[in-house]
């Protein structure tokens, strides 16, 4: 398996680290309220170990807004709530702005728009670091078990897990900010993270940095 | 004369929030609505479009493209770009269409802030 430098995985946690963090502020703007985070897990694992994660979230079924994204390197965002969150989310975002009795019929439409704001915060915050873009597909909702929200492809392969957890204080809802990068795509990533650090040394060599 | 605005997004709940913030500071406006890049266009020729509101990412025709189109057929219609997508290369390209750059999240305070864009010459 792909393996990553102490250093190169300390910059991705940190890079993450900091996506993350625009993504909760974007978050907070949107509930008013705080927004805290965890420490970033940065993990290769099995695509069905990634699932488990989400399986242990409440012991319940989660909603998960994912959003592929391509550039320097290519893989899927996923923002995940507890299903029975979902609503709560929705009505403290935008409960204001539509009457009760359409925010069910809306809560799918809500929810995904949430997602897509908040996956293409991080995003653009990873464009930034990396001065890359990356094209991004149209948000989706996926409702179901860790399982289903990992998606099949990424099932029975090693990926690169990173994931934060992030927890409204005041409401007691947590869900978790992941990204799924599967092994092609890592090599670029790694790439991308060592010409990220070599810009930190100014230009400094590849040995240097912590390459092999 | 009543001013018309085209509201452009994927999202019902995005085109309803922002219509709601809007009609806070000018109920009196005449507000449109579409799903899509194409769609606007199509609204588009039958209406004289005044302030247009575009997301970026949506089904088909992407809000750029669609904004491009908008420019040349109703050269005098303020067009601004509200997107979630606000990687630079998003902005740099807004920008070389001549278009205006309003981030996501809508809020009361980005809606005020469009509208207050109407008329004022594009970036």
């Amino acid at each position: 398996m792909l393996e990553l430098t102490d250093l190169q995985q300390d910059a991705l946690t940190e890079l993450f680290n900091i996506s993350v963090g625009q993504a909760a502020s974007v978050m907070s703007k949107m509930v008013n309220e705080e927004v805290t985070l965890s420490v970033p897990a940065v993990r290769f694992m099995n695509g069905t170990e990634a699932a488990d994660i989400f399986d242990n979230i409440g012991n319940q079924r989660v909603s998960s807004v994912c959003q592929r994204f391509s550039g320097t390197f290519s893989g899927e965002a996923l923002l995940i709530f507890p299903e029975d969150s979902s609503l709560e989310i929705v009505r403290l975002m935008i409960g204001k702005t539509i009457p009760l009795a359409q925010l069910t019929e809306l809560e799918q439409d809500a929810l995904t728009e949430v997602g897509n704001i908040i996956l293409n915060a991080c995003l653009c915050s990873l464009s930034d670091f990396f001065a890359q873009h990356f094209d991004t597909g149209m948000p989706c909702l996926r409702i179901g078990s860790g399982a289903d929200v990992i998606g099949e492809e990424h099932r029975n392969e090693p990926v690169l897990f990173l994931h934060v957890r992030f927890t409204l204080a005041e409401r007691s809802v947590e869900g978790y900010v992941a990204f799924l990068m599967n092994l092609p795509s890592l090599h670029d990533l790694r790439a991308g993270i060592d010409h990220f650090l070599a810009e930190l040394n100014g230009g400094a060599s590849g040995h240097e940095t912590g390459l092999e | 004369m009543t001013t018309t605005v085209l509201i452009v997004d994927d999202s019902r709940v995005s085109r309803m929030m922002l219509q709601t913030y809007a009609k806070e500071t000018q109920p009196d406006w005449h507000y449109l609505e579409a799903a899509s890049g194409d769609e606007a266009l199509r609204v588009a020729e039958a209406q004289t479009i005044d302030l247009a509101i575009m997301d970026v990412n949506m089904p088909g025709m992407s809000g750029l493209d669609a904004a491009a189109l908008l420019r040349e057929r109703q050269p005098a219609a303020t067009i601004v770009v509200l997107t979630a997508n606000v990687q630079q290369s998003t902005r740099t390209k807004a920008s070389e269409l001549g278009l205006h750059f309003v981030e996501k999240p809508i809020t009361p305070d980005s809606a005020t802030r469009i509208l207050a864009l109407l008329g004022e010459r594009d970036a």
